[in-house]
């Protein structure tokens, strides 16, 4: 039996509960993404928040801060077959409970601390590389993470601007969170933003590129290892990387 | 406001300020109790330069007009170069324009001795007072202290600051006259000390008033610049040791010299910057930090510098052979540490699980072991998975076999 949900938190721990109360499953995808095989039977299950309150409300009562969030970053993550995977893991881990911990090398256990630690990963790596441009109103940025960590950004950032109203734009899932006076929100974002950058804005983002180019020491020059630290694919909304100056990054 | 030779400017200050080599904004995690700015405790990284170094905090200098005459520095006195400062107001207000947009994690703000040091120290303290104040920022900002400098300045700017850094910019007194006449070494350590007794102050007082004001709350560090003099590593090693001890330094950084001036008591302006070199030492000064070995264990009295093919840890290993192997499920943390290729993470992990599960060879990569060099040092459940001859020579060419082109000789 394969389930199937709606790609929220919330319908995946509903998932969970029907696995331990309804009927044991054998996977778990989001509908929209499900690769159907031959012979697999599915169901889609309907999120019921009581159900999902229930699960999440026992991981946090049997699980090390550690692993809970060890298996929400997994769930964020890009990868097809992560919530199988999570279902695994959770089999184990609500068996063990605390001294799951201690079971990193069992395949099960070691696959979600290895992608929860990409997730966590990228998630830092966005706190230092989002760029936001003043746009007269409100600060923006745009970013295009492989996994769906904007909700992990909400709290650092509304936290840092706290006076601030600012846009952290995911352009590829066109979803943003909308952050104002220590307040923050994801929600669904198509708005195209426009490019008319005032004079200061340009006057800052060039005084960052000379920064940038100044410090680098030419004696150690080392392109490889730069580019160990930032790959390509995340260049593209840098203006050190040569994003243009002139529009909104 | 915006100055149109503020980009000139910032071009000369930063170029300036870029051999400081402190660049970490990690050592506190704060709320924002201000209008803007936090910090965690991790660090974060914002970009990184063309030589692959992290950049985390806007680095500059206040003014490289310096009254003094280090014979090691680009901006000694005696160097033709072109004179320039910041304004305390122009410092703040670029800080927080690159941190509204997220380029920076915050300020290392550096000068050279302007006019004196009470005069630098004072601007400094402006630009302090400025950003914590008027802009109620709250993000890390790391100064130096200015040696020489009147002590309530410093203790000043200690309340407003994150870090604050003395550099003691040579690993010996000796050094210090010879590249260095007007640094005395104790004017260096006066303020080091002043700092560390204001911190652990501040710590207490925080104790009994939880509003007691904390002073530079990520610490002190210091930086010496490695290759300019004749020091060896083991004096350098056993400076840095003294320095953690005395100071309760966080940090001490490493630079490897770049020959910018000539001089008679310099290196040739054509030597190489020793980058292996300070590679070792920082690898060595995590020894210390953190694997709990003295610096006398990793230089002894018999060798004063580092083999460079080799990292110190292994090459201790390598010197302490009777110690190996060591069994991974029976010996304590403090001894898992000694093992090449294993760290505080793993050896964290390996105590973790062997309470449960004997921890097995196969184990090890899964706790962040890097087996292939912890092989030939432990034993899994009494199994050695190491060489068949256990001796010094092929355990070294098997982790760092000497490379083909410098066996090729083409002359
Ligand atoms: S005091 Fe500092 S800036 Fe001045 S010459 Fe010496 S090292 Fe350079």
């Amino acid at each position: 039996m394969i389930y199937l949900y709606d790609g929220q938190f919330d319908g995946f721990l509903t998932c969970i509960y029907h696995h331990y109360y309804d009927e044991k499953c054998d996977g778990i995808y989001e509908e929209k993404t499900y690769d159907p095989k031959l012979f697999e039977i599915t169901r889609f299950i309907k999120t019921d928040s009581d159900k999902s309150t229930k699960v999440h409300q026992a991981m946090l009562d049997q699980f090390s801060e550690y692993m809970y969030f060890n298996i929400y970053h997994t769930f964020l993550s890009n990868i097809y077959d992560k919530d199988t995977m999570l279902l695994n893991c959770l089999e184990i881990a609500f068996k063990h409970g605390l001294a799951t911990d201690r079971m990193r090398t069992l395949d099960a256990i070691f696959q979600v601390l290895k992608i929860g630690r990409q997730v966590g990963f990228e998630k830092h790596r966005f706190m230092g590389l989002l760029r936001f441009s003043d746009l007269g109103h409100y600060l923006y940025a745009r970013f295009e993470p492989d996994h769906n960590i904007i909700s992990l950004l909400g709290e650092h950032f509304s936290d840092r601007f706290r006076e601030e109203k600012f846009i952290i734009h995911d352009v590829r899932r066109a979803i943003a969170i909308i952050g104002h006076k220590g307040q923050w929100l994801v929600t669904d974002f198509n708005h195209i933003v426009d490019d008319n950058l005032l004079d200061e804005e340009i006057f800052f983002r060039k005084l960052w590129q000379t920064y940038f180019d100044k410090i680098a020491i030419e004696d150690r020059t080392n392109l490889k290892l730069q580019q160990n630290f930032i790959p390509k694919k995340y260049r593209k909304h840098l203006l050190e990387f040569g994003a243009n100056t002139n529009k909104s990054i | 406001m915006l100055e149109n030779n503020m980009m000139e400017r910032l071009g000369i200050l930063a170029e300036s300020a870029k051999y400081d080599v402190s660049c970490a904004s990690s050592g506190v995690e704060k709320k924002n109790t201000g209008s803007m700015g936090n910090a965690a405790a991790c660090g974060i990284c914002h970009t990184w330069s063309a030589d692959g170094r992290c950049v985390s905090l806007l680095k500059t200098l206040m003014s490289n007009d310096c009254v003094y005459d280090c014979a090691y520095c680009i901006n000694r006195s005696s160097n033709d170069i072109v004179r320039t400062s910041f304004t305390p107001e122009e410092i703040a207000q670029i800080t927080m324009a690159f941190y509204r947009r997220n380029y920076i994690e915050g300020l290392f703000l550096s000068s050279a001795v302007e006019i004196n040091p009470n005069h630098t120290m004072e601007k400094i303290l402006k630009v302090l007072t400025l950003l914590r104040h008027e802009h109620r920022f709250s993000g890390y900002i790391h100064v130096k202290a200015i040696p020489g400098a009147d002590q309530m300045l410093i203790y000043q700017a200690g309340l407003l600051a994150d870090r604050m850094s003395v550099n003691i910019e040579l690993p010996s007194e000796s050094s210090l006259k010879l590249l260095a006449p007007q640094k005395q070494s104790q004017k260096i350590f006066l303020p080091m000390a002043q700092i560390r007794e204001s911190i652990i102050r501040a710590k207490e007082e925080k104790r009994h008033y939880m509003s007691a004001p904390s002073f530079v709350p990520a610490g002190q560090s210091t930086q010496m610049i490695v290759g300019a003099t004749q020091d060896s590593d083991r004096s350098i090693l056993l400076t840095s040791e003294k320095l953690y001890k005395t100071f309760n330094m966080k940090r001490v950084y490493y630079s490897a010299y770049m020959p910018v001036n000539k001089g008679k008591n310099l290196p040739d302006i054509l030597t190489a910057p020793p980058l292996i070199r300070e590679h070792r030492l920082y690898q060595a000064d995590w020894l210390l930090r953190f694997y709990r070995f003295s610096a006398e264990e990793i230089l002894s009295e018999k060798e004063s510098n580092f083999d460079l093919d080799y990292d110190p840890k292994f090459h201790w290993a390598i010197n302490n052979m009777h110690l190996f192997p060591m069994e991974i499920n029976k010996v304590s943390y403090s001894d898992l540490l000694r093992i090449p290729g294993i760290g505080p993470t793993s050896a964290g992990r390996i105590i973790k699980q062997r309470h449960l599960i004997k921890v097995g060879f196969e184990d090890l990569p899964k706790m962040g072991v890097v087996a292939k060099r912890a092989r030939y040092f432990i034993t899994c459940d009494g199994k050695f998975f190491g060489i068949k001859s256990f001796d010094i020579a092929s355990i070294k060419n098997a982790v760092n076999p000497i490379p083909k082109h410098t066996q090729l000789s083409f002359f």
